[in-house]
């Protein structure tokens, strides 16, 4: 398909979209002869009615909602026996078989709805349970309007997952990066957004959009769903998929778990581990006042009019330590509370949930090992700069959730989310290795501490008024913050492979304090009206949304270059030669960099959207719409002057949507679409300020020109349901991008410097097939194992363009961040009782690019990884459960290469761990 | 849904209409008339005169110049002028006037372009964004270099003798840029040179105070692709992909640089140099140039083959002469001379901790094809130089404080030098790739004088005594003043004494490689050094000493 064609399809959806729209209450629905109805009421197993619950005529399109008083009519059902499939959030959903509807006549059934409780899925796990949860997901996805992928409570409790960002590995064509970057379909995680109930989380990382899910444990999770097909109910800049985090829901009885884990690291674990000294209350993720920015440097500001003696005090006020400690290698440890319960306030039943966890975990990068590549001619490499040696990570994680909800009549459900999580990460990196520029063997240090935290309090209301109106409506305020205080880098020169001089250049002792606070608001409200016969209605829905956001970055780095020690006086430690006579002295140079990093960005989208769904003889929907957004960004630098520079961005969308769902069987669905996205630059890549990457060497620097890229997508997918809890899917999708945002490398003379395009185009096209089934055809004992497999296979290409700035060895590759392939696959045995559980699972992503290469150096790839975990759940005494997980059982090293030259490599280690939980 | 989309519909509507309705508010009835001109500027011809040119408008037939004493004066003296450019002569010193051009035809009158200011002769001159028409200074004004100045669109700025131009230190990046197609003639006279340096006072300037010139010329290097000069993202301009190494860029002659070096990367430790040339070809003139107490290089090749003579360098922050990417240019007669280690303006950069005397590089980088084997290799020839460091009156740097690292496979032809007062080593043929040049006779250092330098030769030179002292004719001497008269800042005497005054021509360099320089050749004088021990002190007169 062309890019033109693809317009003109999408142009007759607008057309078709505008004619439909007022027409659509007077579509044909095919009332025809041979037809009964089910009537019934939906309480829940108290009794109570229960009202909004989705009730399905499964093998059709036949859909219906029952009312505030629990009372539904399925009208139009073929006659004979007919299964009706019952679901509403936060209940387990019900299927009902072998009601039989008489020609012409009504049957009644009557339905119960049961509470799905926390404690149910976590912890006594019959098969039934098991079965319910896994098939809710299913249906979930069978029945979204669009293509979503969903994980649930169940299945995170079953792996060995700790956090969000190993559960959502799981999701079918779902690659991650860094253990903690989401990216869909092997698209780069600029192309995947992330949302906490609904709700966009802003990003604590300054260059990306993404938010890292290890910040959230997976223990508040109740599931994480990801849609693949934009609707034009979901933010318009959703061009490769939407990752909605789901915190627990309440529950209906009082609960009360309890859980702790021990853990230990292959090769870090009571071995040698580097660290860095710490301060603060590190143990809670805060680095401390004395990481603070020392107020004789934020006094000097850039430096201008300083004399001196000045800016000696500023040399002696950093925290006088640099230099990395070793010591034993701690175990991992975890434990977690929650509770949960529905009781009586002043009369009103409020359900809640508390929960609070806390993890802390051990790492090593054993065997680092980093090089640049040099052109060698004839198109070889060789590496320079290459160095080797160790990382030690300790990292915390805590976090809590405090949920509270309530019905208001039948129709009103109110519900307050609360979330905060903290993480941080202190790690020191001790590497040696040879220094062309200067001609000399090097030791690198580099001690680092970085906390970041996410806030979220979200008021959500859903009402339903009458039959046919239902309008929900919520505002969340949330925050991001992410510190990197006080990091330290140091380098001596070696001797015989020990440390010997003080090194002295520019970047061999640097402080850098960096800051990045950011909060927003989100304002969103939804009307669906349903209307057309009530047996078979058709939904149009409204809404509008206003996001603001408000980011402060800030980056400041005070490099001490030697002035006048002499080399002895240079072969002390570094406590030593900083702990400020020296420097009072004025013995050194010191040289800030004061507003390199520094910008503001208010950013606001306001959105208003419309769209269809109208079924068409009962099998084929049909979801057409579109979505307005206007996006306005305003980016303030400073420049080392001081001086403001402002960038202004405005931009209106309209990005249609047009999907057809069509039933082929009673088990079997197809789905069609074509929809319009856009990416947006992020904040840093559109501040024109530059920074120096100390790691790499390489200069940042934002590009205010960038615009936002439009992406045409095109899907299309083959479900099938066999049985309960069985799927067997294959889609296709393709992807046209027009100005596609890259990160690109701009040569200049004697020096490297990243920046961002907009690459001409690139075209993306994939095929994905998802599989889960019972393995009972092996034979007795069969049924008890359940094989699940994804595989998404891509192929994209861009054409990068912008040959007047950027010199690209590969005029066409693929996009960075993309994988051939990525595959998913799992085997869960459940015993007979099923009290035991063991989940083996396995997941590789092909080799994909990391950075473009720039003239003549080929492209950088991070090289395919096989990472294979296993996790075992037994009964343990008093009503514990124990589980055992074994992580990273192949200890696949990470491997990056430029052509022959292998540029990054390290192994993570293996990792076990111990848990119990206990439940009441 | 549908309402919105309908009230979205009628909200566009209405934009239009109003749009549409703002148009013809603005234009005479006929609405055929032709466009504004565009691309108005003012070019001075001679101090009292200026030419006022703008880009065609389609269809106009007819223009009219309007010229104003003040801004709201518009039309004030209005002028038919039939063509696209109009000289105004008998202007007033000191007094502005403003102007801007309507386009006419036979269905009416454009709006009026943009305004243009233009000032004759004013006592104080700021040179600021982009000079796009040639322009001729005076000496008797002040000027100021305010910000990025490039000379662009193939405009020729004319310096007479005399003139001074200050980089204003308050304002980021203050530099001078000729850029490609473009020219500098700046012609002072050692009597009369022409000064580049800090807007601050005499006293209070420091190394970084303002950028320093770069010029950018058509000539060759060996990197590949798009490569942008130092500078900040949108300030920085292509030097790659030039075609010419005989281009010319103009004419530099009795020239001060002075407290140049300016970081333009805000802390990153990008300085710029205080004379760059990248890709200058061999039609440009260079002599009697001197940079004093710059941050960065003082003089700085990437690739090109512009000559040069007489230049000198003082208390440069960090080397005195490098090259790299394929320069090919021949220089004679160099001094570079550090007695300390200034320290920079506060917050204006970096100071070098790998400052050498020569620093020669063949290639590194993104577009090195074939690595430091990049073809064309830099091949420049350095003849009478006398480079002398500060020695042990400075801490010893971390990677520098050696006379010449010759590395990453350039090759080069060097006679007649002194090396001398370097407190890491005189000499250092840095890597593989460079001691091969060695063997294949592609770089040959030879007749070179090497004194009181901690070591004559870095531990990593390569074959030192058969290579150089024996085949190459390096000698060895003792303290420096044996061979040079005066070192003391404030007195110094290059004039060579002693040793220095014979031998220098021992090894004879490839003919080929010294025709065609100033309209003869590279000689090679019996003298080590950069003077004549028979004179002139060339350097003297026209050069300033100063630290501050």
């Amino acid at each position: 398909m062309t890019f033109r064609t693809f317009d003109r399809i999408m142009s007759v959806v607008r057309v078709l979209f505008l004619t439909l729209a007022p027409l659509a209450p007077l579509a044909p629905l095919g009332a025809q002869a041979e037809m009964g109805r089910i009537v019934g009421r939906v309480i829940t197993t108290d009794g109570a009615a229960l009202g909004g619950v989705v009730l399905e005529l499964v093998g059709t399109a036949l859909r219906t909602e029952s009312a505030v008083d629990g009372r539904y009519v399925l009208a139009g059902v073929p006659a004979g026996a007919a299964s009706v499939r019952a679901r509403y959030i936060g209940y387990l959903p019900k299927l009902v078989r072998g009601i039989e509807v008489p020609a012409g006549g009504t049957a009644t059934q009557d339905i119960a709805m049961q509470v799905q409780v926390v404690e149910l899925e976590e912890l006594a796990v019959t098969a039934e349970a098991e079965r319910g949860s896994v098939a809710r997901a299913i249906e979930e996805q069978r029945y979204a309007p669009n293509v979503v992928s969903s994980i649930t409570r169940e299945q995170i409790s079953k792996s060995p997952d700790s956090d969000a960002g190993q559960v959502v590995q799981r999701v079918s064509g779902v690659t991650v990066q860094d253990g903690k970057y989401v990216s869909v379909r092997g698209l780069g995680e600029r192309y995947t957004t992330t949302s906490l109930n609904g709700a966009r989380i802003p990003s604590p990382e300054p260059e990306k959009k993404i938010v890292p899910l290890d910040l959230f444990p997976a223990a508040l999770l109740e599931g994480i769903t990801t849609s693949k097909t934009f609707t034009p109910d979901q933010p318009g800049d959703f061009s490769g998929a939407q990752v909605d985090l789901k915190t627990r829901e309440f529950p209906a009885r009082r609960i009360a778990n309890a859980s702790i884990g021990i853990g230990l690291t292959d090769g870090a674990t009571g071995t040698d581990v580097i660290r860095a000294p710490r301060t603060g209350q590190e143990w809670l993720g805060f680095g401390g006042s004395g990481r603070d920015l020392p107020l004789a440097a934020r006094q000097a500001g850039d430096f201008t009019g300083l004399t001196q003696a000045e800016v000696n005090v500023v040399a002696a006020s950093f925290r006088n330590s640099w230099s990395a400690r070793t010591g034993a290698g701690q175990p991992n440890g975890s434990f977690g509370v929650s509770l949960g319960g529905e009781d009586p306030v002043f009369g009103q039943r409020v359900g809640y949930v508390a929960s609070f966890s806390y993890g802390q975990s051990q790492e090593k990068r054993a065997e680092e090992y980093r090089a640049q590549a040099e052109a060698q001619g004839g198109g070889r490499q060789t590496p320079v700069n290459a160095y080797g040696g160790s990382s030690g990570l300790v990292s915390v994680l805590w976090g809590g959730m405090l949920n509270f909800s309530t019905r208001i009549g039948a129709g009103t459900k109110l519900s307050l989310n609360n979330t905060y999580n903290r993480s941080a990460d202190n790690e020191a990196t001790v590497l040696h290795g040879f220094d062309e520029e200067f001609d000399t063997d090097l030791e690198r240090t580099r001690l680092t501490f970085v906390e970041r935290s996410v806030r979220s309090n979200q008021l959500n209301m859903e009402h339903r008024f009458g039959k046919r109106h239902f309008l929900d409506w919520s505002v969340t305020s949330a925050g991001v913050t992410r510190d990197e205080p006080d990091r330290s880098d140091l380098a001596y020169t070696l001797a015989n492979g020990q440390p010997d001089l003080w090194f002295g250049a520019p970047r061999s002792a640097n402080r850098t304090f960096s800051t990045l606070d950011e909060s927003s608001w989100n304002l969103g409200a939804n009307y669906r009206l349903l209307f057309g016969p009530v047996t078979n209605p058709a939904s149009f829905k409204v809404g509008t949304a206003w996001r603001s956001t408000t980011r402060d970055a800030d980056s400041r780095s005070y490099d001490i270059i030697n002035a006048t020690l002499a080399p002895n006086e240079r072969r002390a430690v570094a406590e030593q030669i900083f702990d400020g006579d020296y420097a009072l002295a004025g013995r050194f140079y010191l040289q800030p960099n004061a507003n390199a990093g520094r910008y503001s960005a208010d950013e606001t989208i306001t959105a208003g959207y419309g769209q269809l769904e109208l079924p068409f003889a009962g099998r084929v929907q049909l979801i057409a719409g579109a979505r307005v957004e206007h996006w306005n960004l305003d980016i303030t630098t400073l420049d080392p002057f001081g001086a403001r520079t402002a960038i202004p961005k405005e931009k209106t969308d309209v990005l249609p949507a047009l999907a057809i769902n069509i039933g082929l069987s009673h088990d079997q669905t197809l789905r069609l679409a074509a929809t319009e996205t856009v990416s947006r630059p992020e904040y840093r890549e559109v501040a024109n300020v530059q920074s120096f990457d100390f790691g790499g060497f390489l200069l940042t620097r934002g590009n205010e020109n960038l615009r936002r890229a439009l992406v045409k997508n095109l899907d299309a997918r083959w479900e099938w349901y066999p049985r309960s809890g069985e799927v067997l899917s294959l889609g296709v999708f393709a992807k046209f991008f027009k100005d596609p945002i890259e990160r690109a490398i701009e040569p200049l003379s004697g020096q490297q410097r990243i920046t961002f395009i907009n690459g001409d185009r690139a075209n993306n096209y994939g095929v994905e097939a998802e599989l889960r089934r019972r393995l009972d055809f092996l034979g007795s004992g069969g049924e008890r194992l359940t094989l699940y497999s994804n595989v998404t296979l891509m192929q994209s290409e861009i054409t990068p363009g912008n040959a007047a700035t950027v010199s690209l060895t590969e005029q066409h590759r693929p996009m960075v961040g993309q994988a051939p392939y990525v595959v998913n696959a799992g085997l869960t045995w459940l015993s007979v009782d099923a009290a035991w559980t063991a989940t083996l699972l396995y997941n590789v992503v092909g080799k994909r690019v990391t950075e473009a290469g720039a003239t003549p150096l080929p492209d950088t790839y991070d090289l395919e990884r096989h990472v294979v975990d296993f996790s075992l759940q037994t009964p343990f005494f008093l009503g514990a459960t124990m589980k055992v997980d074994a992580k990273n059982i192949l200890d696949t090293p990470y491997r990056q290469r430029q052509g022959e030259v292998m540029t990054l490599r390290y192994r993570a280690g293996r990792s076990l761990g111990l848990g119990f939980r206990w439940g009441l | 849904m549908s309402l919105l989309m309908r009230r979205l519909g009628v909200l566009g509507l209405a934009g239009t209409i109003a749009a549409g309705a703002a148009c013809s508010d603005s234009t005479t009835a006929s609405g055929n008339e032709p466009a504004a001109p565009a691309a108005l500027q003012a070019c001075q011809v001679t101090r009292n005169s200026v030419r006022i040119e703008w880009a065609r408008s389609a269809a106009a037939t007819a223009y009219t110049l309007e010229r104003a004493d003040v801004q709201p004066n518009f039309p004030g003296t209005a002028t038919e002028v039939p063509d696209t450019f109009a000289v105004v002569a008998s202007l007033t010193d000191n007094v502005v006037s403003y102007f801007r051009v309507k386009a006419s035809n036979t269905d009416g009158t454009s709006d009026a372009s943009s305004v243009v200011a233009f000032t004759a002769k004013a006592a104080e001159g700021v040179l600021q964004g982009d000079i796009t028409c040639s322009r001729t200074l005076m000496k008797d004004t002040a000027y100021t270099i305010r910000g990025y100045t490039k000379v662009k669109n193939g405009a020729v700025l004319t310096i007479p003798a005399g003139t001074t131009l200050k980089g204003d230190a308050a304002v980021a990046g203050s530099s001078l840029w000729i850029l490609r197609g473009s020219r500098i003639q700046a012609n002072g006279t050692s009597a009369e040179p022409i000064v580049f340096t800090s807007s601050k006072a005499a006293g209070t300037r420091a190394p970084g105070d303002w950028g320093g010139i770069i010029i950018v010329g058509n000539g060759i290097i060996n990197r590949s692709g798009t490569i942008l000069t130092e500078g900040p993202a949108g300030t920085n301009e292509q030097y790659s992909a030039g075609t010419s190494n005989t281009d010319n860029s103009g004419t530099l002659r009795y020239v001060r640089i002075e407290f140049a070096g300016y970081d333009v990367s805000g802390g990153a430790g990008q300085e710029l140099n205080s004379l760059s040339m990248y890709a200058v070809g061999s039609g440009t003139t260079l002599e009697y140039v001197e940079a004093l107490a710059g941050l960065d290089d003082s003089f700085e090749w990437w690739g090109g083959a512009v000559d040069g003579r007489y230049l000198v360098s003082y208390e440069s922050g960090d080397d005195h002469f490098d090259w790299t990417e394929g320069f090919r240019g021949r220089v004679q007669f160099l001094i570079g001379f550090q007695s300390a280690r200034l320290a920079p303006a506060p917050g204006r950069g970096t100071i070098s901790t790998d400052p050498e005397g020569f620093e020669g590089d063949g290639c590194a980088g993104t577009g090195c094809a074939s690595g430091e084997a990049s073809t064309p290799y830099s091949q420049p020839v350095f003849a009478n130089y006398t480079i002398v460091g500060p020695g042990t009156a400075t801490a010893l740097t971390s990677g520098g404080d050696n006379g010449a690292v010759i590395r990453r496979g350039t090759t080069g032809y060097f006679t007649g030098g002194i090396l001398a007062r370097w407190q890491r080593s005189g000499l250092s043929v840095r890597d593989t790739s460079t001691a091969n040049r060695v063997a294949a006779d592609s770089l040959i250092i030879a007749n070179l004088m090497l004194a009181e330098n901690t070591k004559n030769y870095l531990e990593n030179t390569v074959d030192t005594v058969t290579t150089y002292a024996t085949r190459n004719h390096v000698k060895e001497a003792g303290a420096a003043t044996t061979i040079l008269t005066s070192l003391t800042p404030g007195a110094l005497d290059f004039t060579p004494i002693g040793n220095a005054i014979t031998g220098g021509n021992t090894v004879t360099l490839p003919a080929s490689k010294l025709a065609g320089f100033f309209g003869g050749t590279v000689t090679q004088p019996a003298y080590f050094g950069a003077v004549d021990p028979a004179g002139p002190q060339w350097y003297s007169g026209w050069t300033l000493y100063a630290v501050n």
